[in-house]
């Protein structure tokens, strides 16, 4: 296969950046245009770079834009991968943004993210749910959760909290067989 | 990574908290936050919502709850991750660049971690601890996401029409109906109905 050029690599992460809608379907479509489609990797590799990105911190789907970008021209495909994907979400909520400050008052606006906001609780219980199925896997899990919530709750330090949780999750898990995270639905 | 690459990473990072000092403060502390919050965000997208409202909510006060909340709302129209939301915080805390330099702010370390660490990874995936202790954030994780869920519960949920609404909306995520789908029709029912 002949070398991308940057160019070609940030249009079609600017394409895959505005149209990739929907939380964890997004790591499909990504895996059918950048494996099926375009074969820019073989399975294997794509389901490396997954592991990868559910192993070390930050969002998902940009990560796994990056590392797609990494593996097929190194820094400066990463870069490129990376900002393009970026780009369309970016423009758009800033837009957003500028508007939602603008004209936040409007009791039309007001009713519209009255709606929202009950529909953003729904989505959040529906990503506990996700999470729950990728990192709870018995009582141990449970009451790592539950130490959590209590932690925060009480406002304690959250870096703290997450150090504690490492920890204890080395305790905890160690004679647990179950897989590392695949992070089905936990990604967006 | 060379080393030329971590003097790079190093200097954007400085630069990100030191450039803005010497005109806005204010996004001086809000990139330094949100790249902290960046650097524990395991899991990604969902675990930075408790991350974001501890520091920018509730700690420094940039946008208010009800703000955060209708953020991640207009996070889930726009396309690409959710992390976006942070744009939206940047906005508000200063304006067009506020919005610019919080968004690189909220993926610049974990781009650093990554490119560094994508041709060691064989080694790390063998690592049985790691991965323990990733399954143990995530655990966290889901511990303040239920808490955060909580808190916008008390917010948005008010009456029998957004408790219907989130009851309805939760049904059609559980039935995988698409997301943008749910929205739009939540979107007009919210001008219809309140």
């Amino acid at each position: 296969m002949p070398v991308l050029s940057l160019p070609t690599l940030f249009l079609a992460f600017l394409r895959l950046g505005a149209t990739a809608y929907g939380g964890p379907a997004m790591m499909a479509y990504l895996r059918q245009e950048c494996v099926g489609k375009r074969q820019w990797l073989t399975e294997q590799e794509f389901k490396e770079g997954m592991a990868l990105c559910h192993t070390i911190p930050g969002a998902t789907m940009m990560q796994m834009t990056t590392y797609i970008g990494y593996r097929l021209r190194a820094l400066p495909g990463a870069t490129v991968a990376a900002v393009g994907f970026v780009l369309p979400a970016f423009v758009l909520m800033t837009g957003l943004s500028a508007a939602y400050f603008a004209l936040g008052e409007l009791p039309v606006v007001r009713a519209l993210f009255h709606g929202l906001a009950a529909l953003v609780v729904a989505i959040i219980l529906n990503a506990c749910v996700s999470l729950t199925r990728t990192a709870v896997h018995g009582w141990p899990g449970l009451l790592l959760v539950a130490l959590a919530f209590t932690a925060l709750a009480l406002r304690m330090n959250i870096l703290l909290v997450l150090l504690g949780a490492a920890l204890l999750a080395v305790v905890l898990f160690r004679k647990d067989p179950a897989p590392a995270p695949t992070g089905k639905g936990a990604g967006r | 990574m060379t080393a030329r690459g971590w003097v790079i990473a190093a200097g954007v990072a400085l630069c990100l908290v030191l450039v803005p000092l010497t005109f806005a403060p204010v996004l001086a502390q809000l990139n330094l936050v949100l790249m902290k919050v960046d650097l524990m965000a395991f899991g990604g997208g969902f675990t930075t919502i408790p991350l974001i409202q501890r520091e920018v909510v509730d700690r420094f006060g940039w946008v208010t709850t009800r703000e955060f909340i209708d953020g991640i709302a207009l996070g889930q129209v726009t396309p690409g991750p959710i992390v976006i939301t942070a744009t939206f915080v940047g906005y508000k805390a200063g304006g067009l660049l506020g919005a610019l330099l919080g968004t690189i702010a909220v993926f610049f370390p974990s781009f650093v971690i990554l490119t560094a660490l994508a041709p060691h990874y064989d080694r790390l995936k063998r690592s049985r601890p790691i991965q323990l202790i990733v399954r143990g954030i995530l655990a966290a994780f889901l511990g303040m996401l239920l808490l955060v869920a909580y808190h916008f519960g008390r917010e948005a949920l008010v009456d029998w029409k957004t408790w219907g609404m989130m009851a309805a909306a939760w049904l059609a995520l559980w039935r995988k109906v698409d997301l943008l789908l749910i929205v739009g029709v939540g979107a007009a029912l919210s001008m219809l109905i309140f």
